[in-house]
């Protein structure tokens, strides 16, 4: 009986054995071919999906607890700093908030994290952080080098002439720029415009990131109209904090 | 005399006992050895009808909708090319078809693999192009002045680039190189293979006078084929291509996939051959065994 199971057994076996032993001879002979066609493979291997047409995500919330900073008589519920007392939103100007940047969510690439307004030009905008064509093509791009509102730092925005900043053709010095995030309301108040060249643009970028207050900073193709052809020119739009809470990080 | 009789009889028989124990082990050795060659015919087939094979890459291009994809991206490439221009994004509408982009991709593959270059014919679509923008601008009152028309001229021009770019096949002449090459080793490699396997079979065969034995070893042989060959296919694509190959455009990454996937079900397809050709066999070695054992017990009577 044991004999005979053995013999049933080795049409079982002796395959597997051959398979084993197989693969190791195929891989020890073929070894360095393995080898290279395995390295040349992870150039295009990945552990993931690609997304290649990732959609733009909102965190963007209106009906956040920003709106309670409104109505505070004591405590602030953000943490650290000091609030007072304010009723009105036209009191904001003279109140300093100060928010710990564990509360804030920082946005990631592509992702909607405020609304800019003007009322006065009829801009009502949504900002993405990043500003790749397919950001730019859904609303306001930011780019990534700046600071997120409240930092005390410069905001570099983007966006095309001929949609979302249409607009700021009619920009003028005074105007007030709101920028509406999760974890505050922030006015900012023109003080510059100016049209340059784009290399020239280029050139101020670096002096443009590096300043040391906060400074929102529009920007967008020059002329507007319905000018077709290859726009050279730069609008940019400065534009200093009137108010809004500071970060702390 | 006995004792001498007796001892010349245990030595015959301990000759005997050793030269079937050595044929055993060289058959076992050949059969391992027929596994590997049929391993090495099969992937020679599976390269052959599937990854070197010009009409199953057109069949895959059908299949994974790569004309169609790659008419998005042209249409999404002429999207992001046309904003900031001040055009209107409807000026590209129906410019390109995808069946014009389906005649160019296979036209641009064909001379490809003739080793001629294929420029597809831009004019139709400049002049599409350009009567579009004509329309829009018309329509606005807008008389471009020279600086204006240049400036037009070149986003034509840019966008026809970007069509000519778009319908070359990704990696396509280092895939036709790969074909040259192949073609020798696949001509000499099937040659090398069959005859190997027909001097394994052979020498199994004499090796093994009782042909239920020699039946066993070519069994053993065409199983472990079987099994190696569907173990690679089947923890690919258990696992899942798409989650792992990242290639761009996206376009080619789903022909990409396709093509990859193709391949292994090819491979698959042969092992399942072997292992129904091994059952095959198999059954014959028992019918074969069971009709020898009948046999011998009816002569014993």
């Amino acid at each position: 009986m044991k004999n005979k199971l053995i013999r049933i057994m080795a049409y079982v076996y002796m395959p597997l054995l051959f398979v084993l032993v197989g693969y190791s001879f195929i891989y020890y002979t073929a070894a360095p071919g393995i080898r290279l066609w395995g390295a040349t493979l992870e150039m295009v291997l990945s552990d993931e999906v690609t997304d290649y047409h990732p959609e733009l995500k909102t965190i963007y919330n209106p009906e956040s607890k920003k709106n309670e900073l409104t109505v505070q008589e004591e405590k602030s519920t953000f943490g650290i700093g000091t609030v007072y007392q304010q009723e009105n939103r036209a009191d904001a100007v003279s109140a300093e908030v100060a928010i710990d940047i564990i509360e804030i969510q920082i946005p990631e690439m592509g992702t909607h994290y405020a609304m800019l307004s003007c009322d006065r030009i009829n801009l009502e905008v949504p900002v993405y952080w990043g500003d790749t064509m397919e950001i730019l093509n859904a609303g306001v791009g930011q780019f990534m080098g700046s600071f997120l509102p409240g930092f005390e730092r410069s905001i570099l925005m983007s966006a095309h002439n001929t949609t979302f900043f249409k607009p700021l053709e009619l920009v003028q010095i005074g105007d007030v720029i709101a920028c509406s995030t999760n974890y505050g309301e922030y006015e900012y108040c023109v003080d510059q415009v100016e049209i340059i060249s784009a290399e020239e643009a280029e050139r101020k970028l670096d002096d443009m990131l590096s300043l040391r207050e906060e400074k929102l900073i529009l920007y967008t193709c020059y002329p507007f109209h319905s000018y077709v052809g290859n726009k050279d020119k730069r609008l940019f739009v400065y534009a200093n904090k009137r108010s809004g809470p500071r970060v702390e990080y | 005399m006995k004792i001498q009789r007796a001892e010349y009889k245990s030595l015959v028989n301990g000759t005997k006992k050793r030269l079937i124990r050595f044929r055993k082990l060289l058959s076992i050795l050949l059969s391992f050895l027929l596994s590997i060659v049929f391993v090495g015919l099969a992937g020679l087939i599976t390269l052959s009808y599937s990854s070197f094979n010009e009409k199953a890459v057109q069949d895959i291009l059908l299949s994974s909708d790569y004309y169609h994809n790659v008419s998005l991206e042209i249409e999404s490439d002429s999207n992001m090319l046309t904003l900031p221009t001040g055009l209107p994004l409807e000026v590209v509408k129906g410019v390109f078809s995808e069946d014009e982009v389906r005649q160019d991709v296979d036209s641009y593959m064909e001379a490809a693999v003739l080793g001629e270059a294929y420029q597809p014919e831009l004019e139709e679509f400049q002049n599409r192009l350009r009567h579009n923008i004509g329309i829009y601008l018309a329509g606005e009152e807008i008389v471009p002045d020279q600086q204006q028309s240049a400036d037009i001229d070149e986003y034509i021009e840019t966008i026809s680039k970007e069509y000519a770019e778009a319908i070359k096949l990704p990696l396509l002449e280092y895939w036709i190189q790969l074909i040259q090459e192949y073609q020798i080793i696949h001509f000499l490699g099937v040659i090398i293979c069959v005859s190997i396997i027909l001097l394994l079979l052979i020498l199994l065969y004499k090796l093994n006078p009782w042909f239920h034995r020699f039946l066993y070893y070519v069994y053993n042989g065409t199983m472990a084929a079987g099994l190696m060959l569907a173990i690679l296919p089947i923890l690919t694509l258990s696992h899942g291509l798409s989650a792992g190959i990242q290639v761009m455009p996206a376009s080619f990454n789903h022909f990409a996939i396709e093509y990859m996937t193709r391949c292994l079900r090819t491979l698959l397809g042969i092992s399942i051959l072997f292992i129904v050709l091994s059952f095959a066999i198999l059954l014959s070695e028992r019918i074969i065994k069971s009709n020898l054992i009948k046999i011998y017990k009816l002569s014993k009577g």
